[in-house]
Formats: C-alpha cells, sequence, structure tokens
C-alpha cells in the first residue's frame, strides 16, 4: 500500500473535504447556465431537487464503498467487476479527477487574467498554484483536509459576507412569481446543476481513509446541504440583482453581481478582489482534492509510489488545463465532464452496488 | 551544500519579491470618472486636429467626452486650491466605437486612461432617441474594469455640458453619483439605475426610466426621467419632475420628501413631509379584460400649513387635511398614467412586472407588445394617508 492509508479522517474532516471538494469554480458560472437551461427564476428550487440527487447518488457510492472498508474504488472495483474492466473503469476515473483538477486550474487561471491579474503571464499563476498543490498533496489527505478546516471559516465569512452586502441590489421581484411556468422549465434546469456539484464520487475514495466508516451517509447529507446551500445563495442573490435576462448575458454572473454595488461605510468600497482571491483558495483546495485523487488512483491502479505519481501527473494537469483554446472550449470541457460524472458517478454506483451484492464481494 | 541552498533561495527571493508584472504608478493614471455620450459633433480641437490629419477612417456616430480627475500631488494640506480651480478635465472623441475612441486618446495624452473609477455616463437626447442603449453602453458593460455599478443618466440636450461645471470644488460626475442619497429628502428623483440594473430590461425588452440631469452655465439639476422603450432600447420622451413624483409614488418608491397642495375652500398651502410609502398595484383580471388597481399607504406628518383657523390638533381637520392631500396624490397619479398611455405608450411603472407575478399565465400571452396593450389598460386609485404629526408647533397664526 503505497498512498498514505495510515491516515484517518474523522466525520468533520471528511465533511469539510466533501464541501470544499464541490464548492467550486462553478459557483461563478452556475446562475448563467441553470438559467439559460431553464428561462425562470426558479432555478433554486432545481438546485435544491439537484441537491436531494446528489445527495441520493452520494449514498449509493457510500454504501458501496462501505462494503469495503478501508479501501478505495481503485481497489474494490476490481473485486465487483473483475481485474481488467475493473482496471479500465479505475483509469477513466482517474483520469476524470484530473480533468477535474485541470479544469478547476484554467477557470481560475481565466478569471483570475480578466478580472484581478491582467498582464501577468498565465505560467506564473499556475505555476505557484500547482507547485504549492504538489507540496500539499505530499502531505497526504490528512494534510489537505486540514488546509481545508484552515480556510473555511475565512471563506464561508467572506462569501455569506458579500451576499448580505449584496441585498442592497437585491429586488425580490426578480424571484417572483414562483412556478410561474410550471415544473417543466425547474426539471430542465437540474442538469447543470447536477454538472456542476455532484459530490458523490469524492466519496469513492473519502470513505477509505474515515475512521468510522459508518458515519459516511451523515458526512454525505452534510456535504450536500453545505453546497446546496452555497450554489443557491449564489444563484439567489445574482437573479435578484440581474433579473433572469439580465445573467444570461454575463459571463461570470456571480463575480459581476459583486461588481454591481459599492459599499461606503465600511473599511472596504468593493469586494470583488476579495472574493476572488479568498475563491482562489476555495478552488485550491478542490484541485488539491481531484489532484491528489487522480494520483491515488494512479497508484493504485499500477502499483506504483504515491509520491512519483504526485510528480508524472503534475505536467499532465498542466497540459490538460492549456488544451481549451478559448473560454467556450473551457465551458465546453466543463458541460463534457459534466456528462461524464453523470455516467461514471449517477448512473454507474447503483448497477457496481447490485453486481457486488449478487456476487458478495465485500463485507 | 549551504552555500547551494543560499543560492536557491537569493534566486527565489529575486524572482518572487521583485516587484509585480502589472504595477503603473497611480500618479501616473487618468482615471476615468465620467463619461457623456452625444450625437456626434466634434469640439473646436477636434477640429483643429482633423483639419491637420489627426483623423481616420470612422462613421460620424457620436462624441464621447471623457471626465478625467487631475490627481491632487504628494503635497497634502499645503495644496493651492483656488475655489474657482478645477480638479478634473474632459476630452472629447468623435467615432463609431466607444472602445476605439477610449484608445484615440492615447495619442493625446501620455497618461493612459483606466475605467476602474467610471462612476457616470450621461446620455444626451438627441443621441438616445437614436440609437439603442444597449449598443451604446456594450462596450462599459463588456469591459474588465468597468464596474457595473456604473449609474445611468439621460440628458435632455447636450450630455457633455452636463460635465461642464459644477459648485466649486466639485467633480460633475461624483456629484452625479453621490445625489442619489437626497432621495430621502424629495420624490422627484428616480431610484439609481446602475448598468447592472438596465442589462436585464434592455434584454427583456422592457421599458424603463433613466434619471435626467439637464444643465445651465454654471449649475446642473436632476429634472424628471426619460422613458426607454424596451423594444427598441431607444428614447421615447421625458416626464418632468412633477410626473416623474407621480411615478415615484405609483411605484412606492420614494424614501421621503414633500407633497405640497391647497385647500380648495380658501386657498391655504397645505404641505406634508411623507415618512414612509408604499404601493401595491394590483391587476385584476376578468376573461380578457385587465384593469388595475393602485392602492398607496403613506405616513408623514405637517410640513409647513397657512391656516386662519389655527389648531390643527383637531381630528376633523387633520382628516380634512388627509382628504385633500389624497385628492391630490391621486389627481397627480392620473395625470402621469395619462402621460404613460396616451403619450408616451410605455410602462414605465412596474404595471407589467405585477401583472407577470400576479398571473404569470397571462403575462405569458401579453408580454408581447406589452406597452401597447397597457396603453388602454383602465386603472383605478385608492390613496391612504396619514398625518401623525404635527413638528414643534400646532398653531399657525395669522
Amino acid at each position: 500500500m503505497s498512498a498514505g492509508i495510515k491516515d484517518r479522517l474523522t466525520a468533520v474532516q471528511a465533511t469539510i473535504i466533501l464541501s470544499n471538494y464541490t464548492i467550486a469554480a462553478g459557483i461563478f458560472t452556475l446562475p448563467r447556465t441553470t438559467v439559460e437551461a431553464s428561462g425562470t427564476p426558479d432555478v433554486w428550487i432545481s438546485i435544491l431537487l439537484g441537491g436531494v440527487i446528489s445527495f441520493i447518488t452520494g449514498v449509493i457510492i457510500v454504501k458501496l464503498s462501505q462494503r469495503f472498508p478501508g479501501q478505495s474504488v481503485y481497489q474494490y472495483i476490481n473485486k465487483i467487476i473483475g481485474k481488467p474492466f475493473g482496471k479500465v473503469i479505475g483509469v477513466v476515473i482517474a483520469g476524470f479527477f484530473l480533468c477535474i483538477a485541470a479544469y478547476e486550474i484554467r477557470s481560475v487561471q481565466e478569471v483570475t487574467a480578466f478580472f484581478l491579474l491582467e498582464g501577468t503571464p498565465t505560467l506564473a499563476l499556475d505555476a505557484i498554484f500547482l507547485w504549492i498543490a504538489l507540496y500539499l498533496c505530499r502531505g497526504g489527505i490528512n494534510a489537505i483536509s486540514r488546509m481545508c478546516i484552515l480556510i473555511v471559516p475565512i471563506t464561508w465569512a467572506i462569501f455569506i459576507g458579500v451576499c448580505l452586502l449584496s441585498f442592497e441590489i437585491f429586488d425580490l421581484n426578480n424571484l417572483r412569481p414562483v412556478l410561474g411556468e410550471g415544473i417543466v422549465p425547474v426539471l430542465r434546469g437540474i442538469k447543470p446543476t447536477i454538472v456542476t456539484f455532484t459530490a458523490g464520487e469524492a466519496m469513492l475514495f473519502i470513505v477509505a481513509f474515515m475512521d468510522k466508516p459508518q458515519k459516511a451517509v451523515k458526512v454525505i447529507m452534510a456535504g450536500s446541504l453545505i453546497s446546496t446551500f452555497f450554489y443557491i445563495m449564489a444563484v439567489v442573490m445574482t437573479i435578484g440583482a440581474f433579473r433572469v435576462e439580465g445573467v444570461v448575458t454575463r459571463t461570470w454572473p456571480l463575480l459581476d453581481m459583486v461588481r454591481s454595488f459599492e459599499v461606503n461605510y465600511l473599511i472596504f468600497e468593493r469586494f470583488e478582489s476579495l472574493l476572488l482571491v479568498i475563491w482562489i483558495v476555495q478552488i485550491f483546495c478542490t484541485f488539491c482534492i481531484a489532484f491528489y485523487a487522480a494520483s491515488l488512483g494512479v497508484s493504485q491502479i499500477f502499483n506504483k509510489s504515491f509520491s512519483n505519481c504526485l510528480l508524472v501527473l503534475l505536467p499532465i494537469v498542466y497540459v490538460v488545463s492549456r488544451l481549451p483554446q478559448d473560454v467556450n472550449a473551457l465551458f465546453t470541457l466543463g458541460t463534457d465532464l459534466g456528462n461524464w460524472m453523470v455516467i461514471l458517478f449517477v448512473l454507474l454506483p447503483l448497477p457496481l452496488l447490485v453486481i457486488a451484492y449478487l456476487r458478495r464481494a465485500g463485507s | 551544500m549551504r552555500l547551494w541552498k543560499v543560492w536557491i533561495s537569493g534566486i527565489a527571493i529575486s524572482i518572487l519579491l521583485s516587484g509585480c508584472w502589472s504595477s503603473f504608478p497611480i500618479e501616473e493614471l487618468n482615471m476615468e470618472v465620467g463619461v457623456a455620450l452625444d450625437a456626434a459633433e466634434e469640439t473646436e480641437s477636434e477640429k483643429d486636429f482633423e483639419e491637420k490629419g489627426g483623423s481616420y477612417p470612422k462613421r460620424r456616430k457620436f462624441s464621447c467626452t471623457y471626465q478625467f480627475i487631475i490627481p491632487q500631488g504628494s503635497g497634502g494640506g499645503s495644496q493651492k486650491n483656488t475655489p474657482s480651480s478645477k480638479n478634473y478635465y474632459n476630452m472629447t472623441e468623435t467615432g463609431d466605437s466607444v472602445f476605439e475612441t477610449v484608445r484615440e486618446l492615447a495619442l493625446r495624452t501620455r497618461r493612459p486612461p483606466i475605467g476602474h473609477h467610471l462612476k457616470t455616463i450621461v446620455i444626451g437626447e438627441k443621441l438616445a432617441r437614436s440609437a439603442n442603449l444597449s449598443e451604446l453602453i456594450e462596450f462599459y458593460s463588456r469591459d474588465n474594469d468597468i464596474r457595473p455599478s456604473v449609474l445611468l443618466y439621460l440628458s435632455k440636450g447636450r450630455a457633455r455640458e452636463v460635465f461642464e461645471n459644477a459648485l466649486p470644488g466639485q467633480t460633475p460626475a461624483f456629484v452625479l453619483e453621490g445625489i442619489f442619497e437626497n432621495r430621502e429628502r424629495t420624490t422627484r428623483i428616480w431610484k439609481p439605475m446602475t448598468m447592472a440594473k438596465v442589462i436585464g430590461p434592455l434584454h427583456g425588452k422592457n421599458s424603463f426610466l433613466l434619471q435626467n440631469v439637464i444643465a445651465d452655465d454654471k449649475e446642473t439639476k436632476l429634472a424628471g426621467a426619460g422613458a426607454i422603450k424596451g423594444e427598441t432600447g431607444k428614447l421615447v420622451g421625458f416626464l418632468n419632475e412633477a410626473e416623474l413624483e407621480g411615478v415615484v409614488w405609483l411605484t412606492g418608491q420614494g424614501h421621503g420628501g414633500v407633497l405640497k397642495t391647497y385647500d380648495p375652500k380658501n386657498d391655504k398651502l397645505i404641505t406634508y413631509e411623507i415618512k414612509s410609502m408604499k404601493s401595491k398595484i394590483k391587476a385584476n383580471v376578468k376573461g380578457e379584460d385587465i384593469s388595475f388597481h393602485v392602492k398607496i399607504k403613506s405616513t408623514g406628518r405637517y410640513g409647513e400649513v397657512f391656516s386662519e383657523d389655527a389648531v390643527r390638533l383637531d381630528e376633523a381637520i387633520v382628516k380634512y387635511d388627509e382628504e385633500t392631500l389624497q385628492k391630490h396624490v391621486i389627481n397627480m397619479l392620473q395625470t402621469t398614467v395619462k402621460k404613460l398611455q396616451e403619450d408616451l405608450h410605455v410602462d414605465v411603472a412596474e404595471f407589467g412586472s405585477n401583472l407577470r407575478i400576479q398571473h404569470p399565465k397571462i403575462w405569458q400571452k401579453m408580454k408581447d407588445n406589452w406597452d401597447e396593450r397597457f396603453s388602454h389598460i383602465p386603472v383605478t386609485y385608492e390613496v391612504d394617508l396619514s398625518i401623525e404629526g404635527y413638528g414643534a408647533s400646532y398653531t399657525t397664526t395669522e
């Protein structure tokens, strides 16, 4: 066992990792993608339903993982569907995490280069990000979890604070009437939601590290609640500021919402830089978790040393992150990843669980 | 080995701490604080330049006037600021692309203009009537430095004149930004319309109002509002101060102000200071017929009253005054709605938005061409004013 499986996570640590993994770059664009799909201000209901679906699929994954205590998906999948198929699926999952990591770093680079550090070379942004991530991941999942716990109070406080300040430009009429166009558009909005924040896949390996795996269902419940709360807040405040018609015209609606007000009774007048800086740290966490998951997969599938895998994957992540030609291609990559996510982590786990049950694999 | 470490950290420090890629000394920047957009009309200096060959292929569409602030030197308190000295200056460029005009300024001044602190955009009447507003503000809503919190104004007359004069020591663009604080003092001011608030209606093809600002040789004044028609994105006409006051009452947007009328019996002045204002527009739908009922509630106190019979503590007199004021408000509302329906044919008082919220299904059928449909919908009014205070004196003597 090359990866530091001696690492143990408490339920709280696991919850924080899970919520940090799910709240990421998608929050900047989710208001637009959901509104584009549904066309109504009721998308917060879509997100609520998306959260429920995310929770249910997460529970299936947890149940699956609980059958194989102390093992990650890359190890137990062989026992369910046999080694050849198991290896293929394992590689696909590791590849997925790798692409997620690449997607996150590219998103943060695009947003930062546009709003925050115009003129700074992209390599300068990416390189520091990647090197620190490498350093952190070498410390193992416990180091990542401590990093997450460290930043959570700051990011959450700033995010919620900024949302509260934006009440200045909030207009409830923009969100009314509730269900004015019926439930059908709301259902159309669920897909982009799932694509953005399905939490379950992280449980494929987190459960293996938990000191009390029986608490994993509680972890997924808390994780889904937290991320659903954040995403609903982002969408509600953005639509409240821009109306449905305005949201669809903004590339990064959440950031533009924060750029749309100035506060003259606090030390700071503008909050977009603050939010962006903090969000880079938030995305850094997501990146590290996904990068860790990908390396863990490669090391366990091919039985190689974990830290060597990190070193090998690092340049690959960077290359993948540079592949999309422009922002459009980046958004397309995001959607594609979301579709893969639906196949891999929403549709696949249930058959796996059934097969495992029938073959009496695991406990 | 130790030396090796020193070298590594030395290189790392000199790379990482040597500075910022995008740094630029702030006193070397030209901060745009205001933009005035007018129908194309070159200034004297532009004409001069053009005669000497200072031009490029362009269509003459509009003139952008940029207001820059002059950075105060680092001297601090020892500044010699004579009252007449201006701390801003304006530059005008005529062209067909807003973006190009900004960059053309780079040929006229060394200090690059930056938009981080752009506060106000004023659009002249002539241009607003002929060009689509969403095209005019497209550059500002796309740029990464300029924030969607920029305020939009219309100006009856030339917009650039608004930026020419302010009271001593003040900068016109900043005055226009701060003046919305005065919504507590008067109801003849519309809510601040930032770019963020305008993008939605423009894209959704809903009509809305923008505050109008006018200029004379020395000063500027807010004077009513201009109505932008959603379908075309163009200015269709102006509401004067009294009509704007009507819209503010209709929508219950007022934060405070004055309501003045005369007692019909003895022609004596009654003014009422508004403390609160609420309005509810109810859409009644019976089959194909739609009608609106506007219900306004307000509380306040006597502001200034002339009267012969002195005592105002009498319940009956208060009641009588309330009714007089209510009649005046209803009159004002009727005049305003008449102007909106018969003259301008635009719904800028949120009638449509209330129909959308209360009857979403009907709205789906009505929303196309709503402005025209609105023009034929009957509106009824109900105003409930209550005078809750008298101020410091309860009598006035002759």
